[in-house]
């Protein structure tokens, strides 16, 4: 079975995809960039970023651009950055703008890459953006907290014994009536 | 008075419960019909259960495959679904009970539930395992918030992982206790069987209350071996080890000497000779389905997406990987054991059977540790790997992975854990002999 439970992993490797390798040139929120053959213009809601809320990105075409692209937002983290890349792809827009929402899910250093695809190629840009991690408890308080289940099952563990304790008591107390009236013999234990 | 036994609807005040003189036998239509919805739900709850330790499992390799893009990845939306389904079961019978305990409700009285924190009266299995429950679903958020700050590669052993773990053992334990109280209870009214001794455990086997056992101890094995996946060979690309002085034991081979003490109690427990077997073989059939439906989860819900893997995805091996295969001749032995010696522990009393719990746990621990050494398949196929191999690179880390424990001079631990483990196993085994409530 560990034979087995190797080579289904050892297969996988086959379908890897290669990582997320960050294209196109930086564009600073608001200003106009080029990404491939487009002019946009590239705006965040917001410009610090955490773990807990979302973002928007939005895109506006500055040329004439077809009314057949899409946009498509990555999160891929920066080396360091114990995370995977999230895609993000646009729910809203119009010929013209087109907006995603995008979520950071570990702090640390991100790059936020735009992905116009258009109807002829794509078009690239790039963000970095370093996202605040929630304020991290000592360690020793999240252990108590995380071991915290324990006390719960020692004072199980205790009432178990006590309730045992209680019946052997009433068994011997039954067996010890039982034998001053008859001599049948109750078995007590397991 | 007449009216409660027929009528669930009719209150009659009185000081307290003791008051009221038990309107029922042992044996009475109402304690049977309580026994059976309870078993019921029980095993709704059991088949809600297996399907959450896939979608553990499922997780696990999604984060060592996949990564970690959100909290609500499919492996989690299962999860945590079964864990609510399961807690609100164990809730809703908690209510229900302790609604029915005040109504004066016959077969839901003293002798039938246990009081918990002054007002609620249940059955302890639903509550024990409903308190498991809720420090899942507490675990999450506060695992969620870890993972924001640390990132994706927790190892198995950080604060709010234990926390759900913990969780998890405690739910399964409450499980254990579910279907043992209705197998006790049922005890009372169960017809004559045959004669013959083998069909008559073989039939007393498969009743819904000690399979049930049977399942909920399977699922806790698999719980606990990923609590000590830390420990395991090969899980977080190193083989885990102990050291001591100038000997590296295989840390694997010290935790399957404390296998055998869920064996034991289930045993000594029910009286029934083959459930510990039976427990090992359905181990062996948990695991074969969860590396197909792992793989399946994985390239079905990441592959077929087109979510990227990760390209380190060679230095991990499935967390099921590392569930012993040869539990069930553990159990074997056991049950052989436990046969053998019945006329002997009855003769001598509660000494004897706790030196054949401890005896017939040693000889199960020491035998896991002469069959069971994955490092031996992992290894073999290396040196496969290695013959067809030309990449430098490649040829190097192989070489490293393998792993050659000190493995002689683990026995004495091996022997010592077994033992613990037997004396563990008997004290279970007599707190699930006695819970009737």
């Amino acid at each position: 079975m560990s034979l087995l439970g190797l080579m289904v992993f050892l297969a996988i490797p086959g379908t890897v995809l290669a990582q997320t390798t960050v294209r196109g040139s930086e564009c600073k929120p608001g200003a106009e960039c080029t990404a491939g053959n487009y002019r946009v213009k590239l705006t965040l809601n917001q410009t610090s970023f955490n773990t807990t809320d979302d973002y928007f990105v939005t895109v506006d075409q500055l040329d004439s651009l077809s009314s057949d692209w899409r946009l498509e937002v990555d999160v891929i983290p920066s080396r360091g950055t114990s995370a995977t890349t999230v895609k993000y792809t646009d729910d809203n827009g119009d010929r013209v703008r087109r907006q995603t929402k995008i979520h950071f899910p570990i702090g640390g250093s991100w790059t936020i890459q735009v992905i116009i695809q258009g109807q002829v190629n794509n078009g690239y840009l790039r963000l970095p953006a370093t996202v605040e991690a929630p304020p991290k408890l000592p360690d020793w308080l999240a252990w108590v907290i995380g071991l915290s289940p324990l006390i719960g099952l020692i004072g199980f563990a205790i009432g178990q014994w006590r309730f045992i304790v209680w019946r052997k008591r009433a068994a011997l107390l039954v067996q010890a009536e039982s034998e001053s009236s008859s001599s049948i013999k109750i078995p007590l234990n397991l | 008075m007449e009216n409660i036994q027929n009528n669930t609807a009719a209150f009659v005040p009185a000081v307290s419960t003791k008051d009221v003189p038990r309107a029922e036998a042992n044996n009475s239509r109402a304690v049977q019909r309580i026994s059976n919805y309870r078993l019921a739900v029980g095993w709704f709850m059991n088949v809600v259960w297996i399907v959450s330790l896939f979608a553990l499992d499922w997780d696990a390799q999604w984060h060592i495959n996949v990564g970690r893009d959100g909290f609500w990845t499919p492996p989690h939306l299962v999860f945590y679904s079964t864990v609510a389904i399961c807690g609100v079961l164990c809730l809703g019978v908690t209510l229900l009970e302790t609604l029915l305990y005040y109504r004066r409700y016959p077969g839901i009285n003293d002798e039938a539930t246990t009081p918990c924190l002054f007002i609620f009266h249940g059955p302890i299995g639903f509550m024990l395992a409903g308190f498991g429950m809720l420090i899942m679903l507490s675990s999450a958020p506060l695992d969620d918030y870890w993972h924001r700050i640390f990132g994706i590669d927790l190892e198995i052993w950080t604060p709010f992982h234990v926390m759900l773990l913990l969780g998890i053992s405690i739910a399964n334990l409450g499980m254990l206790y579910l279907f043992a109280s209705e197998m006790n209870r049922r005890k009372a009214w169960a017809k004559p069987g045959p004669t013959n001794l083998l069909l008559a455990n073989l039939r007393d086997l498969v009743r819904p209350a000690t399979l049930g056992l049977a399942v909920a101890g399977m699922a806790m094995y698999t719980r606990l071996w990923f609590l000590f996946a830390e420990t395991s060979f090969g899980i977080s690309g190193k083989p885990g080890t102990l050291t001591l002085g100038t000997y590296k034991l295989s840390a694997y081979s010290l935790v399957l000497a404390g296998v055998p003490f869920l064996l034991v109690a289930l045993v000594y427990a029910t009286g029934r000779p083959g459930i510990a077997t039976l427990t090992g073989l359905l181990l062996l059939v948990f695991r074969f389905f969860d590396v197909i439906l792992v793989n399946l989860g994985i390239q079905s819900l990441a592959v077929g997406q087109g979510i990227s893997l990760r390209s380190e995805v060679n230095d991990n091996l499935g967390i099921f990987t590392t569930y012993p295969v040869y539990t069930f001749a553990a159990g074997l032995l056991i049950d052989i054991v436990y046969l053998l010696t019945r006329r002997w522990r009855s003769a001598g009393g509660g000494w004897h059977t706790l030196l054949v719990g401890v005896g017939s746990s040693l000889g199960a621990g020491v035998l896991l540790f002469l069959i069971e050494r994955p490092w031996e398949t992992f290894n073999n196929t290396i040196n496969e790997l290695l013959k067809t191999n030309s990449n430098p690179l490649l040829t190097s880390f192989l070489k490293n992975s393998m792993f050659y424990p000190a493995y002689w001079q683990a026995l004495p631990l091996v022997i010592v854990i077994a033992m613990l483990a037997g004396v563990v196993g008997m004290g279970l085994a007599t707190s699930l002999r006695y819970t009737e409530r």
